[in-house]
């Protein structure tokens, strides 16, 4: 193998290797939206990341006005797509309702953030 | 790091800046060395209230410290930086305050203006502040960061035409977290 051909060959690898890098988690979609005002009350909230997450260290938590827990049950990673994390809620009565999400990427660096929905 | 709040988005923390003379091209290095303590800050505006909630996405940042020079103050006088940066992040907007559905390249947007100045403290020039406006935008991923400014000048004494500035981070801690991007301790 000539100069030239090795040295396309690592060249290609390294940006190969870099697509299957691990990263900082952060959401790329969020069902229901920041800031999404909803009717009737969502089944789950459900977060889309940007990388795959450590499911023993990664939540997602919904409260009430009040910081009461709305969520029926904990935060549950997708064992098929573990970019995918959501959480099943109770029947929410209107108003507005913060979502707190934790997100440990699995080279273990970790991230988090917060939302509001409202439900009409 | 000498302090950190994620409740409150702020962080400070300490470094040395050093400028090593004698390196590089001839014809724009200088020749002395200059070394810069520097104090940073950033702080988020994330917990502002609700009725705020559209300036949630901005932050500031400053960056402190005395430029210390081993030349003489007539050829390499000392001087005081000091930067500022307001920032309004599409992302931080998107995914914490009100989803407004942008497509790529905008919901990676973070439209930003720099502020670097910097004040004479020796020789003939002290009490003279020089700088730049640096207004522009960063576009960022998981791998790195691509930013595109003007670089206009804040008085005559820093000069009178307008520059643009070309930034291209890659985060190796992201791309090669096992080999080049691996802590140092």
């Amino acid at each position: 193998m000539n100069t030239l051909r090795a040295r396309l060959l690592i060249g290609s690898l390294a940006m190969a290797t870099a697509q299957l890098a691990f990263a900082h988690a952060y959401p790329t979609h969020e069902v229901p939206g920041a800031g999404a005002t909803v009717s009737p009350s969502p089944q789950e909230v459900a977060i889309d990341f940007d990388d795959g997450l450590e499911p023993a260290f990664s939540s997602i938590k919904v409260t009430d006005a009040q910081g009461k827990s709305v969520t029926k049950g904990k935060a549950v990673v997708d064992s098929k797509n573990t970019k995918h994390m959501s959480v099943p809620l109770k029947v929410l009565a209107p108003g507005i309702y913060t979502v707190a999400w934790v997100a440990v990427a699995t080279d273990g660096h970790r991230t988090q953030g917060h939302y509001t929905i409202s439900v009409k | 790091m000498a302090y950190a709040s994620a409740r409150h988005e702020i962080l400070a923390s300490v470094g040395l800046l050093a400028a090593l003379g004698g390196t590089g091209a001839k014809s724009i290095a200088n020749s002395f060395s200059t070394f810069t303590p520097t104090a940073y800050v950033g702080k988020g505006f994330g917990d502002l209230p609700a009725p705020l909630d559209l300036l949630r996405p901005f932050a500031i940042t400053g960056q402190f410290g005395p430029n210390i020079t081993t030349a003489s103050s007539r050829n390499g006088p000392n001087s005081f930086g000091w930067a500022f940066t307001l920032q309004y992040s599409i992302p931080y907007l998107q995914e914490q305050v009100k989803d407004l559905g942008l497509p790529q390249p905008f919901s990676n947007l973070v439209p930003v203006v720099e502020f670097p100045l910097s004040t004479c403290t020796a020789g003939a020039c002290s009490g003279q502040t020089t700088g730049f406006i640096d207004p522009g935008f960063i576009w960022l991923n998981r791998y790195g960061q691509l930013g595109l400014e003007a670089q206009i000048p804040v008085n005559r004494a820093t000069g009178t035409q307008v520059g643009v500035l070309l930034q291209a981070h890659v985060y190796f801690d992201d791309i090669f977290p096992n080999s080049l991007g691996k802590p140092l301790f």
